[in-house]
């Protein structure tokens, strides 16, 4: 069949050559941006503090980045995919190639392209961030490498996330949805559940994973159980949307 | 060479093809006809591996699709009125897919002069009229420079200078030994253009012929099509006051 790598070429050929490539990674510089901003924010409420009331953020010195990012990877994904049934597209693509191959190919790209937000957004907000609060003493900011590191691979899991789940049901507005849901909604819903359930539910959602890999104080997961949940995402929504695809008639 | 062998494709309870089998031989123009809903895009479809059928299977060149090894080389298709990427270029569009079996950018600019879209080659195919969209979707199917060409609706869009174009090259593919399968609605164009005509109803074949006999029966292509099909029109429209 068609050679891996000639199908990847051209995977990132049609990525580079439409308007969302340009569009998520302006997205991306924004988040940077929109952190630093949060961090001053931070920065400027613990000033107006005795120095015996520190303040508590909530968050990470990442935190919008984190809010940010992975939903523009998970919309990027989805695209990837779900243009080409919108486009009419995707029978003139699965008959260049095989769909695994296809399929494959896409997931490299996605892949890429999270690895590639993640690495020019995370360092710099991290790095930013710690710049702006400097010595202030400010509970709970600032996180520890595992925890940043995670929140890479949470980027990257997103886009493949996106990518399998618009495999599987083929619409962009459904697929963006189900991301959306799973990165916003989820936790949302989680908080709200009755007895240990919301905190046993909250775990395993893919926003509070990376904390959990860092080896938070309120980790429910351990560390590497956590780290092996935030694969499972990638891995069960890309198995899912290529046997889908692997099986339907297009 | 394309062999259909006893094509069955069910979806759900309905029967798009039964049994269907016909074989398209290399060196002449072939016309695909019948009526809306007969299975044409289905055969096609399945042909190029995108459908799976209940039962039988199509060879093209002796294999199946999904066992060719470069597909594009083998064959091209134009299917669907040819869809692009709103967003993206022509040029990029014939890159892309050229790209999947290193096709070089000299064979995708040579195509682009080919079929009269050079001048907009790096515009975005969402501001192309119909025309210029069917010329990108031949263009796609040339690129491999396949033996096999299946095209669905090829005249759809195009202006009379466009019109004679696609049909002097359907015969000039045919003349140098490659298959040329047109499907279209079009009855006085392939009448110009198909030597050999499979005529499908209701997943059946109904007749696999030249145009020569037909138009000896039948006096014409419309006629004999109109003759042969009159059982298996599930949408035929009737005049207004009345059946004809």
């Amino acid at each position: 069949m068609t050679a891996p790598a000639d199908v990847v070429a051209a995977e990132w050929l049609k990525a580079r050559s439409v308007r969302s490539a340009p569009y998520t990674a302006a997205v991306v510089v924004a988040s940077v941006v929109l952190s630093a901003l949060w961090v001053w924010n931070v920065a400027t409420i613990a000033d107006g503090r005795p120095p015996d009331d520190p303040v508590t953020a909530a968050a990470s010195g990442v935190y919008l980045v984190m809010q940010i990012v992975p939903l523009a990877a998970g919309v990027l994904g989805v695209l990837t995919i779900t243009s080409e049934y919108a486009t009419g597209t995707v029978r003139a693509t699965m008959a260049a190639a095989s769909r695994g191959r296809i399929l494959g190919a896409k997931a490299i790209v996605v892949a890429a392209a999270g690895a590639v937000a993640a690495v020019v957004s995370l360092p710099a907000a991290s790095v930013l961030g710690r710049a702006i609060m400097g010595d202030r003493r400010v509970n709970g900011f600032g996180e520890p490498l595992s925890e940043l590191l995670a929140d890479g691979l949470a980027v990257v899991v997103a886009a493949l996330l996106g990518l399998g789940l618009g495999a599987l049901l083929r619409s962009t507005a459904a697929a963006v949805v189900a991301v959306a849901s799973l990165l916003f909604v989820l936790p949302g819903v989680a908080g709200a559940l009755p007895g240990p359930w919301g905190e046993r539910v909250g775990a395993v959602l893919l926003p509070n994973l990376p904390a959990q890999v860092g080896g938070a104080d309120d980790a429910v997961l351990p560390g590497a159980v956590a780290l092996a949940v935030m694969v499972a995402y990638a891995v069960v929504a890309m198995a899912a949307g290529g046997l889908s695809l692997h099986r339907r008639d297009l | 060479m394309i062999e259909v062998r006893e094509l069955t494709k069910r979806y759900g309870g309905t029967v798009a093809l039964d049994g269907l089998s016909f074989t398209v031989e290399p060196g002449h123009v072939t016309g695909f006809l019948g009526p809306n809903g007969a299975g044409k895009s289905t055969t096609m479809n399945i042909a190029l591996g995108l459908h799976t059928p209940t039962s039988g299977d199509v060879l093209l060149g002796g294999r199946r699709y999904t066992d060719l090894e470069q597909p594009l080389h083998e064959v091209g298709a134009m299917l669907d009125a040819a869809p692009a990427h709103p967003g993206r270029s022509a040029l990029n569009h014939l890159r892309a897919l050229a790209r999947t079996h290193r096709i070089g950018r000299r064979r995708v600019e040579d195509l682009l002069e080919q079929v009269g879209l050079a001048g907009v080659a790096r515009k975005k195919a969402g501001g192309y009229s119909l025309g210029m969209r069917q010329r990108l979707g031949i263009a796609a199917a040339l690129l491999g420079d396949p033996p096999v060409l299946m095209l669905d609706e090829p005249v759809n869009g195009l202006d009379p200078d466009g019109v004679r174009w696609i049909r002097e090259l359907m015969r000039a593919q045919a003349a140098e030994g490659r298959t040329v399968l047109v499907s279209s609605h079009l009855m006085s164009e392939l009448e110009l253009t198909a030597d050999r005509l499979v005529i499908i109803g209701r997943g059946r074949l109904v007749a696999d012929t030249t145009m020569r006999e037909l138009a000896e029966r039948y006096g014409g292509l419309e006629r004999a099509y109109m003759t042969l099909t009159a059982q298996d029109d599930e949408y035929r429209a009737h005049p207004a006051g009345g059946r004809p």
